[in-house]
């Protein structure tokens, strides 16, 4: 410092007044073991009235004894280490600024130990800073609402599959019991023609109602079965090919018709998928009159999808059952005279975009309805 | 509708501070407590609508006290008023049960907007 300041004597205090005179920050020298004040610069008279001698923590903060935030032990024991500065924020509540504080242990010229204390008001640095806290604060508040409204809404979906899973097996018993009562019923009346009806009657309820079940105990498979889904890439041709050749050895060959343009692979689990194409097929068949012709199955690979179409005779669907026919338990009005309980569409929606595809209708028209599985290719692994 | 509020800083001035905010938003102060445990014992006392908290109190921090009123009042609607904006601060303090967090300086309309964000809150 005496380089800096060649003509000035470091012993003398007033040396020290006017090198922190020029300094623009408030600056402050106190004692280190009694906390009065030994000089204040310009800067820091500007802001608060202190005398030398008065205690730093009554002059400066307003508090009766040293400060709880007080760096003066941290300081000497700093010291002690050979680090004999602290750097740190604070608050100050009186004039509700915020300062970037360095204070330094020094030897006072008189032989006292003390400290100088330099404050740069950072409140607009702060200001900054701290609205980012709070938006934090907002936002980690927020989360976690969202959370517990996503456990508790996730714990009812359990709930709900758990009971449907239950109900479902203590249906069972009670059903087949009315099945066969009415089995039995059939035999009392004797061939009497509207007596035989009404039995009739319970006879299809019984079914309706067994299907039913089957269905809700296959959508809770389902749901495990999508969730644990096994992707491999698989070749969709040889796939479609096969099911075709399944079916047809069920329903006669001439009742389906395969036209393969572009193969094409892709990730997918093929028993997943098999069910998703043969529930298509299923319905096509179902719905196509005998004798309409030839259920019209394609498969086409472009660049990025490839399509899987499959075209009935059947009456076709109203425009506005397109977006309804794939909903769980959704039977179209006009589908009343075959059997079905609203679930082969869904599924195959659900199995379909679980592997990252879509499924559409195209409504009907002369010939029947078309739906489409688009999926999206796995590219040619490259040699 | 007013409601009745403690606050809970070491610092006089802060405390003095708050209320004249508080009383100018049409609240009431029904207490105020200077320590950790202080707080504790002025909530079971007067199971106050709002409770504003700071961090750094002598005998026990501003989190722990929370997490304390929480166990004991599940319900209790505390918003920490601190000069501490620290990352770790402000999860641990969310992490206590605090369902507000101002920094300091509070002005009225900051400590107005987050009364209402808590009120709504704790609904």
């Amino acid at each position: 410092m005496t380089t800096a300041f060649p003509g000035g004597n470091p012993s003398d205090p007033g040396y020290w007044e006017v090198i922190f005179d020029v300094i623009p920050f408030p600056v402050y020298v106190a004692d280190s073991t009694t906390f009065d004040i030994i000089c204040a610069n310009r800067a820091m008279l500007q802001r608060v009235s202190v005398r030398p001698g008065d205690k730093c923590y009554a002059a400066i903060y307003q508090q009766p004894a040293p400060c709880t935030f007080c760096k003066m032990p941290e300081l000497e024991s700093g010291a002690a280490c050979g680090a004999n500065y602290l750097e740190f924020e604070h608050f100050n509540d009186l004039d509700d600024r915020w300062y970037q504080l360095r204070e330094t242990m020094v030897a006072w010229f008189d032989g006292r130990r003390a400290k100088y204390s330099i404050a740069v008001d950072i409140s607009a640095l702060k200001e900054v800073q701290n609205a980012l806290a709070e938006a934090h604060a907002e936002l980690a508040l927020k989360n976690r609402r969202l959370n517990g409204a996503l456990a508790s809404e996730q714990e009812v979906t359990l709930n709900q599959r758990n009971f449907l899973a239950m109900v479902s097996h203590e249906f069972r018993m009670p059903l087949s019991i009315i099945g066969g009562a009415a089995q039995l019923l059939e035999i009392y009346t004797n061939g009497k023609q509207e007596a035989g009806e009404e039995v009739a009657k319970i006879d299809r309820a019984v079914h309706r109602m067994s299907d039913l079940i089957d269905v809700c105990l296959a959508d809770d498979r389902l749901t495990s079965a999508v969730a644990a889904l096994q992707v491999r890439r698989t070749e969709l041709a040889p796939l479609v090919e096969d099911i075709c050749r399944e079916k047809a050895e069920l329903g006669g060959a001439e009742r389906l018709r395969l036209t393969i343009g572009a193969s094409a692979a892709a990730m997918a689990d093929p028993a997943m998928l098999r069910v998703a194409i043969s529930n298509l097929l299923d319905n096509a068949l179902k719905y196509s009159p005998a004798g309409s012709g030839p259920v019209l199955v394609s498969l086409d690979g472009g660049p990025a999808e490839a399509r899987i179409a499959v075209a009935d005779h059947g009456p076709g669907i109203p425009a506005d059952e397109v977006e309804r026919v794939f909903e769980k338990f959704y039977r179209s009005p006009s589908a009343t005279g075959t059997k079905g309980a609203g679930l082969g569409l869904y599924i195959v929606k659900q199995i379909v975009e679980s592997h990252g595809g879509r499924v559409q209708v195209r409504p009907g028209s002369s010939i029947g309805s078309e739906f489409i599985i688009t999926l999206p290719v796995d590219p040619e692994p490259a040699d | 509708m007013p409601l009745k509020v403690i606050i809970a800083d070491d610092s006089i001035i802060t405390v003095k501070k708050l209320l004249v905010l508080m009383e100018g938003l049409g609240h009431q102060v029904i207490a105020t407590a200077s320590t950790g445990r202080q707080a504790i014992e002025a909530y079971r006392q007067h199971r106050p609508d709002l409770m504003t908290m700071d961090i750094s109190m002598p005998d026990m921090d501003g989190m722990e006290a929370t997490a304390a009123i929480v166990a004991e009042f599940p319900e209790a609607r505390i918003m920490m008023v601190t000069s501490h904006g620290q990352e770790r601060m402000v999860i641990d303090s969310l992490d206590a049960g605090a369902k507000g967090y101002v920094l300091k300086p509070v002005r009225i309309e900051k400590l107005s907007d987050m009364i209402a964000k808590v009120m709504e809150r704790a609904l």
